[in-house]
């Protein structure tokens, strides 16, 4: 199983999409920052003590990006006829799903550790520059370190969901186009129609993982969000392996 | 070596896909080195290599990479990767990314990740499929090799002259079912065991006298094919001699592969071939 882990590991950081991905926020992380810092004047200068707000200010593009490389990690292995390959020289197919979906939550996590970390850090820069850094809170840093842990949590799960419903789905873009539609018209509908759902669905659980404050129209404590995610997670994550262990590889 | 061959839709990859356990078979049972792919094949299959339809790969990794992959998957050493990469020619483009490779050359990269596990069984999925005739070429050598260094290759193809020149038996397949399986010249002869070929002067009174004689002939590139086995040549040259006609020529018909292969393919009705 080691072997395997690591051959998925490595397959997963060598995707194009991740370098891409990651390049891409390193870039909008710095003119993020130039911008942040040339715009910081008085009377509304830059904040530090604001940090924790600005990291889940970028949230939904990190949870986006998880969901993108979740679905692509699979989906491009189908498309490319890779995951016929990979099955003629590893026929357990739960044995290799576990692998494969280990490797893209793991990484999916890291990488958004990470940028969270450098945006942290660019942004703390401009503000030692162009901003205030007085009057911080005792929990500060304990603050910065939740948003950025609970954001790469939200993008792992983003990450499962893609994984989960690519490998259903044998593609990226179904998934992503189910996902999007799912978010943008059911849990919409659900909403008005069935507001004593609420507390279930994804976006608002999602909103409450990456705040960490129980908010009202949820209805749900960080705990409790938490545990929702992970479960909907665990199911995605069978029913894709179940699902590629049952169809067959055409 | 094993040739599986069979025209377009014969079933010959579903066989090998469910023989890699890639796809399950509504029935029967399916063994690889002895063991049933539907319970064991985690088993057996480190002892076999496979390239199934066109070989896959990333596109935007070079060969080197997509084999290390691979090999890594196994705990494969690298070393073994640039054995196999210079074992199919494909050393001097190993750093290449596979999507500038040639159709040959993603054929033989697919066939250097079958031989990466050094296996004992190589199954080859119309391996010579869209190559060029040099192509074809280098590929008959190779498997060749393969089968000298004592590997059990099986190649499913279409392309019979290749297998003839290739196995030493092969298993003819349409519509999902084995119409026959034997060693090659078993096969052949079960062709050729059919007819004879007669050459005389008067080639119409000679089909005369012999559909007088209750044999039919039927005129077949300037002489005539007898629809007699070779054991019955006395009958042919009595009839034709006890007319005036003496032959110039009478011999086995040759069947070659490609004859057996249409024969028993084809929609018409056919007669029993032993195998």
């Amino acid at each position: 199983m080691n072997a395997l882990l690591s051959s998925e590991f490595r397959r997963f950081l060598a995707r194009e999409l991740l370098l891409v991905l990651v390049t891409a926020a390193l870039a909008g992380i710095i003119v993020g920052a130039l911008i942040a810092a040339a715009e910081s004047k008085p009377p509304d200068p830059l904040a530090l003590r604001f940090l924790p707000e600005w990291i889940q200010g970028v949230s939904f593009v990190v949870l986006i990006g998880g969901l993108v490389l979740g679905a692509s990690s699979v989906g491009a292995e189908w498309h490319a006829g890779t995951m016929t390959t990979l099955l003629t020289w590893e026929p357990r197919r739960i044995r290799l799903c576990v692998a494969k979906a280990t490797a893209c939550l793991v990484c999916v996590f890291a990488v958004a550790v990470g940028l969270l970390i450098v945006f942290g850090l660019a942004m703390t820069l401009a503000t030692v520059a162009r901003g205030a850094t007085s009057g911080l809170p005792d929990s500060w840093f304990g603050s910065v370190s939740g948003s950025i842990l609970r954001t790469a949590a939200a993008a792992t799960f983003g990450s499962a969901l893609g994984f989960s419903l690519a490998m259903i789905g044998r593609n990226s873009a179904a998934a992503l186009g189910v996902t999007f539609g799912y978010l943008a018209i059911v849990e919409v509908l659900l909403r008005e129609l069935r507001p004593e759902w609420q507390r279930w669905l994804l976006s608002d659980n999602l909103v409450v993982l990456i705040t960490g404050r129980a908010q009202a129209f949820a209805g749900r404590s960080l705990g409790g969000a938490a545990l929702v995610l992970l479960l909907y997670a665990g199911v995605l994550l069978l029913a894709a392996a179940v699902s590629f262990r049952a169809r067959d590889v055409t | 070596m094993f040739g599986f061959l069979g025209p377009n839709a014969a079933g010959k990859t579903t066989t090998i896909r469910c023989l890699l356990g890639l796809v399950r078979s509504d029935g029967g049972t399916a063994r690889l080195l002895g063991a049933d792919v539907s319970r064991d094949l985690a088993k057996v299959i480190r002892r076999v290599g496979s390239v199934v339809e066109t070989p896959t790969f990333f596109p935007r990794f070079s060969g080197r990479r997509n084999l290390r992959l691979l090999a890594r998957t196994r705990g494969i050493g690298f070393e073994r990767v640039d054995a196999v990469l210079e074992r199919v020619g494909l050393a001097g483009r190993a750093g290449s990314l596979v999507r500038t490779y040639s159709f040959g050359m993603k054929q033989r990269l697919g066939i250097a990740a079958a031989l990466l596990g050094d296996p004992e069984v190589l199954v080859l999925d119309e391996p010579a499929n869209g190559l060029d005739p040099a192509g074809i070429v280098e590929v008959r050598d190779l498997l060749r090799s393969f089968g000298r260094e004592g590997r059990t290759v099986f190649v499913s193809s279409h392309i019979l002259s290749e297998v003839e020149q290739m196995a030493d038996r092969v298993a003819i397949l349409a519509r999902g079912e084995c119409l026959t399986t034997g060693r090659v010249d078993e096969v052949l002869s079960a062709g050729r065991s059919r007819g004879m070929i007669v050459r005389l002067d008067d080639l119409a009174g000679g089909a005369r006298a012999l559909a007088e004689a209750g044999i039919r002939a039927t005129p077949a590139d300037g002489a005539l094919r007898v629809d007699l086995p070779p054991t019955e040549a006395s009958t042919v040259t009595r009839v034709l001699a006890d007319r005036g006609l003496y032959l110039t020529e009478l011999r086995p018909e040759e069947v070659d592969l490609e004859t057996v292969f249409l024969e028993l393919t084809s929609d018409e009705p056919r007669e029993e071939a032993s195998g």
